[in-house]
């Protein structure tokens, strides 16, 4: 299509995965036009929340007081299909679903079982089995075939300081926004010059300034970082995406991160804490979508969290530390309309534990499918080093429109 | 210190723990007879924390089955006036309030232990077991090492550390003692990357000077990620160069070296100021990039932003 970029030529060298020292030649084919975004929810969203199995007979009982309405009733559910509903705080990925564009796929789980946010955080994202024994993510593994570089990124991560997603060999950039001016360009070509013998400086110098390169024109977003408030700093971190992802030889590869979903205590059903966040979320993705244009023809958008929630309620109007959840993809390269579930129902006795849903699904299937199908990776090296000793999880197949 | 900690009513809040009620409990069988209130029950934020976090570590070898138990054993641990009227409002509010009528009643077996005591002595007796134990004294010997001498820190001194916590039952003083008389802490220097908190502390120290405004100290702290008071998540600030070390993250603190560097302009001296702050470990490297700074102002910034200074 347009000339060359940096990265294609060193793509068409090989030299990109030369670089990174491993002997995979053979693997490194991608589709270099696709975008992937990976927004990761910390903190443990309810999937029984974020969409509701209305159809299920328990549904009701079980979730007493943080049942939503159904479909239909004031206040109610957002139709998915005559089992699922939506959270109405989510109108925008409603409207995503009725375009085919949006899938969810529920009852997921990483292999994590412990119910420790930080440890299911560190699975979902080093793409291992256990949390601690591989200490860089999955998605940086991913990169190899894309051809990024010092300087150069394919990814970048929206926060200060990269998620283990992203962390590891292969070069990545990150950017946030910020109230303070940049240094002028003479101090910063003092300190690359000062940084030269010690790499830890000089690498993360060169990133920054690339990344501050492109954000150049979002001055006005980076004054009006706001504290305190969810759904403005969602919006801002989606506009910085889809700016990033747009630029002429930008990054492919996006990962953002938002907190604040571990609701312990009054949780609120269609209305109210949970529900005020995803409205954020909401908001966000819409603006994403807008910040896109015609690239987001060819981007997934997927939103995953470590863990779900329980089943049932606990003292505090709220829910404690569960197991499987919901993931949202979304994106115009989806071939969506449709909620992927082995639906585990929940009994008592179907449920985990005796008190979570029970996963009938590994989100590594998920990513891998994203992986294979959007990014057009191959299988073998999906299979064998973005996501070692898988074999379980068999890639999600047909979630890309083809 | 623990029991202290952990009966803070900044923590029994934080954690949710002020309503957690036992479902055997006066309340819980009153609650779960009638059909209005379903939600009665425990939560087990603050239990799982203390376990995770606060003494034995993830992988202390803890089970889901003892996070349930200890959260039911400190039901009832709450906090004066957790509601303004009603069941709840007794007690003077922001001290520690137990509230037998939600305390789960009965012995309780947590980590193969047996706890027959009954109200806020069994907690207490839970906590002091935790305590001394194995996994608890590796979990904070591990932290203790990492923050004083490395992210990996070595293990001979982690054990060293762990075995006279539990030597010493728990005497914080011995183990602090015996860090400062091992050798690592003095021999592996500038292994660190600062936190926010140290970098900003350390420039203030340099300077001999404190801003008599703290929005500027708050505002400062939030740009680099480490807004006082809000970690993020129960597991408090990190530690290590891993967490710290974003592209993004450098290219804030040098923003924030920039705006000193203008604050301070042509008043100091930034060679001086390398001595001052770092002796004999200001770098021939530094010294040099700073001296010959098109000015004063500049070289400031480039010292703070130095490794030299960025490290401790």
């Amino acid at each position: 299509m347009n000339m060359l970029s940096r990265r294609d030529i060193l793509r068409t060298a090989g030299l990109g995965v030369v670089a990174s020292g491993l002997p995979t030649l053979a693997f490194a084919r991608a589709n270099t036009d696709a975008r992937f975004v990976l927004v990761i929810l910390r903190g443990a969203v309810d999937g029984l929340a974020l969409a509701a199995p209305y159809g299920d007979g328990n549904y009701k009982r079980v979730r007493g007081q943080l049942a939503i309405a159904k479909p239909g009733d004031d206040g109610g559910l957002l139709k998915l299909d005559g089992m699922f509903g939506l959270h109405p705080a989510l109108p925008g990925v409603h409207q995503e679903y009725m375009n085919k564009q949006a899938l969810l796929v529920h009852a997921v789980a990483s292999p994590y079982r412990s119910r420790s946010h930080f440890d299911g955080q560190d699975v979902l994202e080093n793409g291992s089995s256990e949390a601690g024994i591989i200490r860089d993510g999955w998605l940086n593994r991913a990169l190899q075939p894309l051809g990024g570089s010092l300087g150069n990124e394919s990814a970048i991560a929206l926060a200060q300081n990269t998620p283990l997603v992203l962390r590891g060999s292969n070069s990545v950039s990150s950017w946030a926004p910020s109230r303070l001016p940049d240094a002028d360009d003479t101090t910063l070509d003092r300190l690359q010059d000062l940084y030269a013998d010690d790499a830890f400086f000089a690498t993360r110098l060169a990133q920054g300034r690339n990344s501050n390169d492109i954000a150049d024109g979002m001055s006005d977003m980076a004054e009006a970082m706001p504290r305190g408030n969810n759904a403005e700093q969602i919006k801002t971190l989606m506009d910085a995406a889809a700016k990033f992802l747009t630029a002429p030889d930008g990054p492919q590869v996006a990962v953002l991160e938002i907190g604040g979903w571990d609701t312990h205590a009054n949780q609120g059903a269609g209305a109210g804490l949970l529900a005020n966040r995803l409205s954020g979320l909401d908001d966000g993705l819409t603006s994403l979508r807008k910040g896109l244009g015609s690239a987001w023809s060819d981007t997934v958008v997927a939103v995953v969290t470590e863990f779900g929630r329980t089943v049932r309620v606990n003292g505090t109007r709220g829910t404690d530390h569960g197991t499987a959840t919901a993931a949202l993809l979304l994106g115009g390269a989806i071939n969506g309309g449709r909620v992927i579930a082995d639906w585990p129902g929940l009994a008592k006795a179907d449920l985990y534990d005796g008190r979570d849903l029970m996963p009938t699904m590994d989100i590594r299937s998920v990513f891998k499918g994203v992986l294979t199908e959007h990014l057009e990776l191959s299988d073998a090296f999906v299979n064998d080093t973005v996501f070692p000793e898988s074999s379980t999880a068999k890639p999600m197949r047909d979630a890309i429109r083809s | 210190m623990l029991i202290a900690v952990e009966q803070h009513p900044a923590m029994i809040l934080y954690l949710d723990n002020q309503r957690s009620i036992g479902p055997e409990s006066t309340l819980g069988k009153r609650a779960n007879r009638g059909s209005q209130e379903r939600n009665i029950g425990l939560n087990e934020n603050l239990a799982r924390e203390i376990l995770e976090l606060h003494t034995l570590g993830v992988n202390g070898g803890y089970t889901q089955e003892d996070v349930t138990t200890f959260a039911k054993v400190i039901t009832g641990w709450s906090i004066g006036g957790a509601t303004e009227t009603g069941r709840f409002a007794d007690g003077e509010p922001g001290k520690f309030e137990f509230r037998e009528f939600i305390h789960e009643p009965g012995t309780h077996r947590v980590l193969n232990e047996s706890y027959p005591q009954s109200g806020v002595a069994q907690g207490e007796a839970v906590l002091r077991d935790l305590a001394v134990h194995p996994s608890t004294a590796r979990f904070l010997a591990t932290k203790l090492a990492q923050h004083f001498v490395a992210d990996e820190p070595p293990e001979e001194l982690v054990e060293k550390l762990a075995s006279v916590y539990l030597e010493t039952g728990a005497d914080l003083a011995a183990v602090y003692e015996a860090l400062i008389f091992s050798a690592e802490p003095w021999i592996t220097t500038f292994a660190k990357y600062k936190t926010p908190h140290d970098f900003v502390i350390s420039t203030y120290r340099a300077f001999d000077h404190v801003p008599d405004d703290a929005r500027f100290t708050v505002a400062a702290l939030d740009l680099m990620g480490q807004t006082p008071f809000r970690p993020g998540s129960p597991a408090g600030w990190p530690d290590t160069a891993l967490e710290w070390g974003g592209a993004d993250a450098l290219m804030k603190r040098i923003e924030w070296s920039n705006t000193i560097g203008r604050v301070v302009g042509n008043r100091v001296n930034p060679v001086d100021l390398g001595e001052t702050a770092l002796g004999p470990a200001f770098s021939e490297n530094t010294k040099i990039a700073v001296s010959r700074a098109e000015s004063k102002k500049q070289g400031t910034t480039l010292f703070l932003a130095s490794p030299d200074f960025q490290r401790r």
